[in-house]
């Protein structure tokens, strides 16, 4: 099976896209230098593929239309930085990230503490046997929290 | 002053000219051919086989090959037409003339024919009674491989050994 | 220095096609700053990819808003076409063209009247809709259905469009033109209509870059950013010029939206003549997707983004979404600040929002 998650070492295109495979320190510092050449950040995503989180970055050039993703690995209990301090509207995939898959995110700059869907299930994208509730942040802070109506379940 | 009032000339032309609407349903609307109402289906050529109800994204099909029936539950339809592609004997399809508002949902169950139950099930049995006889004559004619073995087996005993002859 | 007060705009609000939540904070009539807040229509369908196989996985994305339904279709098909390095003949090349514009008129119509019903031009409400209806009934007739299409499928499409549809659309489409250009020319030229959109709203290039606008958002403010310059599909052949406007306030949105339309009725009239008359519909292919692949296209409201992986089962493993109203709100946000507490209904609408496409 090609493209195996665990040993992605080098940079390769993907159509016009090209993903580039980083370590979870560098990603602040890789943001900054995105930043200077004057990249616009397009999208941010997580899946849970082969045991691991796959987190991608992507950067759009708008004036050559090239393409360029991020791509770190990392494990269930691992925590990144956000980088909203750099691209401020990064926050929001960042609390989509969280609340749908449980990847735990630090410094975000406006944190919705997992009510931006306000789904019954926490993580509902990940695989039961690895929605554990005790190693997820972002706790119910008291139970007033459920919304009175329109709380959603997930479509699953 | 002439940047107001622009838009008048056409509100008066529209006061007095003929509406736009069609007084549905009084008026009985015309679709047009190839519009996407809803599935229809030639229960006699169906073979109840599945692939419709495996084709469904929304999971509203379903059918009973014993029974000879076909199931739809019109209100979750959403009329995608992947059921009519992926039908092996094309008695699907989908027409014009969308599903009308109830006060309920309610599924429409198809029922083959009972000329074409009785044939089906004639079919099942000729085949049941082919299927025995096929494994009878197997078994026959493993049993006689078995016993054809054990002579020969017998035979160069004897010719080996001439005291020992088996059983 | 005013008091502030925080006043809660939305989900249910008379101008809003869709629900979405905004905390003003007030000073005074002016707002200070907006916070958003989604998810009264997240359905969670990027959670239904594993459960369903990748080609009756199209019917759920395509129905995962109603005006945009083409464009999430196309750019499904296209990025597991992508990873299956499936090629699409000519033909069809052509067709996904033709019936994106149209897609694309319908959608600025629909939202010329919406803009016009926020600030109370309901008469210009009713004729663009009108225009509009004549468009669907062209797409009615050649797909089957108003809004939702389903005439794509992977490696091509299911329908041809005859000689004949094929002379009604282009008759229909100088009538339509021609009453557009007499209504749209009396809607930008009207005093009332200047007053309230110019000036209003103005987010300049470098904030527009900074904040991460795209589609006529961001090329209202001088931004010439338009995704089918990459030459997807057939666009690459029929020739093909952004709209761009260096204002930046909300006239210029209106602007572009409206010049739009005529770019796209150009485009479908030099599609028809270019198009192979004769000429495969899909390609066949085998097998499973195994791979990942990024499609981007260009959707009426701006940018999209459709990431698929897969490891070779007949489902795939992740599907992502990324639609240009989640990357226009944080520029709607920075659009609110310091705007009047009346301006905020145009604001909102002129970001084009299509909600049940942002939560999916």
């Amino acid at each position: 099976m090609p493209e195996e998650t665990n040993d992605k070492n080098t940079i390769r295109p993907v159509g016009e896209n090209v993903i580039v495979p980083i370590k979870a320190e560098e990603l602040v510092g890789k943001a900054i230098e995105m930043k200077k050449d004057g990249l616009r950040l397009s999208q941010a995503h997580c899946s849970w593929v082969n045991n691991q989180y796959e987190v991608s970055y992507s950067f759009a050039n708008d004036e050559t239309l090239a393409y360029t993703t991020l791509r770190i690995c990392v494990g269930r209990t691992a925590e990144l930085s956000s980088i909203s301090e750099i691209y401020p509207y990064a926050a929001f995939y960042e609390n989509e990230m969280e609340e749908l898959f449980g990847l735990k995110i630090r410094f975000k700059d406006l944190d919705y503490h997992n009510k931006l869907y306000r789904i019954k299930v926490k993580a509902p994208f990940l695989p039961e046997d690895q929605r554990d509730v005790s190693t997820d942040t972002a706790q119910e802070k008291t139970g007033a929290a459920d919304a009175p109506a329109g709380q959603k379940e997930d479509a699953n | 002053m002439s940047r107001v009032m622009k838009f008048a000339p056409v509100i008066l032309k529209n006061l007095f000219s003929k509406p736009v609407t069609r007084r549905y349903p009084d008026v009985p609307i015309k679709y047009p051919e190839g519009d996407r109402g809803h599935v229809e289906i030639q229960i006699d050529k169906c073979i109840s086989c599945g692939m419709c109800v495996r084709s469904c994204p929304t999971g509203t099909l379903s059918v009973d090959r014993m029974k000879g029936t076909w199931t739809i539950d019109r209100f979750d339809c959403v009329q995608c037409g992947y059921c009519v592609l992926k039908c092996p004997v094309k008695c699907l399809s989908i027409v014009p003339g969308y599903q009308e508002p109830e006060r309920e949902k309610a599924s429409q169950t198809y029922q083959k024919s009972p000329e074409v139950l009785k044939a089906e099930a004639e079919k099942r049995a000729k085949q049941a009674a082919l299927a025995k006889e096929m494994a009878a004559k197997k078994a026959a004619a493993l049993k006689a491989k078995k016993e054809a073995e054990a002579a020969a087996a017998a035979g160069k005993a004897a010719e080996s050994a001439p005291a020992a002859a088996k059983n | 220095m005013g008091k502030r007060s925080v006043i809660p705009f939305g989900p249910q609000h008379p101008v809003l096609p869709e629900p979405i939540h905004l905390d003003l904070v007030v000073e005074d009539e002016r707002v200070v700053e907006a916070i958003p807040n989604i998810g009264f229509i997240h359905r969670g369908l990027e959670g239904l990819a594993p459960d369903r196989d990748f080609q009756k996985y199209l019917y759920v994305v395509e129905r995962t808003c109603g005006i945009c339904s083409f464009g999430h279709g196309l750019g499904y098909v296209e990025s597991i076409e992508g990873i299956m390095n499936v090629e699409v003949p000519e033909k069809a090349r052509y067709l996904r063209v033709i019936w994106a514009e149209m897609a694309r008129m319908t959608s600025h119509l629909m939202w010329l009247g919406f803009t016009a019903d926020a600030f109370g031009f309901e008469s210009l409400f009713y004729q663009a809709w009108r225009i509009r209806e004549r468009v669907l009934d062209l797409m009615e007739m050649t797909t089957g259905g108003r809004l939702i299409y389903s005439v794509l499928k992977v490696g091509g499409v299911l329908r041809d469009i005859s000689p004949e549809m094929q002379k009604k659309i282009l008759d229909d489409l100088n009538e339509i033109e021609k009453e557009t250009r007499d209504m749209t020319k009396t809607f930008l030229d009207d005093y009332s209509v200047q007053t309230r959109l110019k000036g209003v709203g103005v987010l300049t290039k470098q904030q527009a870059h900074d904040v991460g606008a795209c589609g006529p958002m961001a090329r209202a403010s001088g931004i010439a950013c338009d995704m089918r310059m990459r030459g997807y599909e057939a666009y690459a052949d029929l020739g093909f010029e952004p709209v761009v406007s260096q204002d930046g306030d909300s006239y210029a949105r209106c602007e572009v939206r409206i010049n739009e339309i005529f770019a796209s009725i150009e485009l479908v009239r030099r599609a028809f003549a270019k198009m192979p008359k004769e000429g495969d519909l899909a390609t066949a292919f085998k097998g499973n997707p195994n791979g990942e692949y990024f499609a981007r296209i260009e959707q009426p409201r701006g940018e999209a983004i459709f990431y698929s992986e897969g490891h070779g089962k007949p489902t795939l493993d992740r599907f992502r979404l990324r639609t240009p109203t989640f990357a226009n709100l944080q520029a709607l946000c920075e659009t609110l600040k310091g705007a009047e507490y009346a301006d905020v209904p145009i604001l909102i609408l002129t970001i084009d929002p299509c909600i049940s496409c942002t939560e999916r």
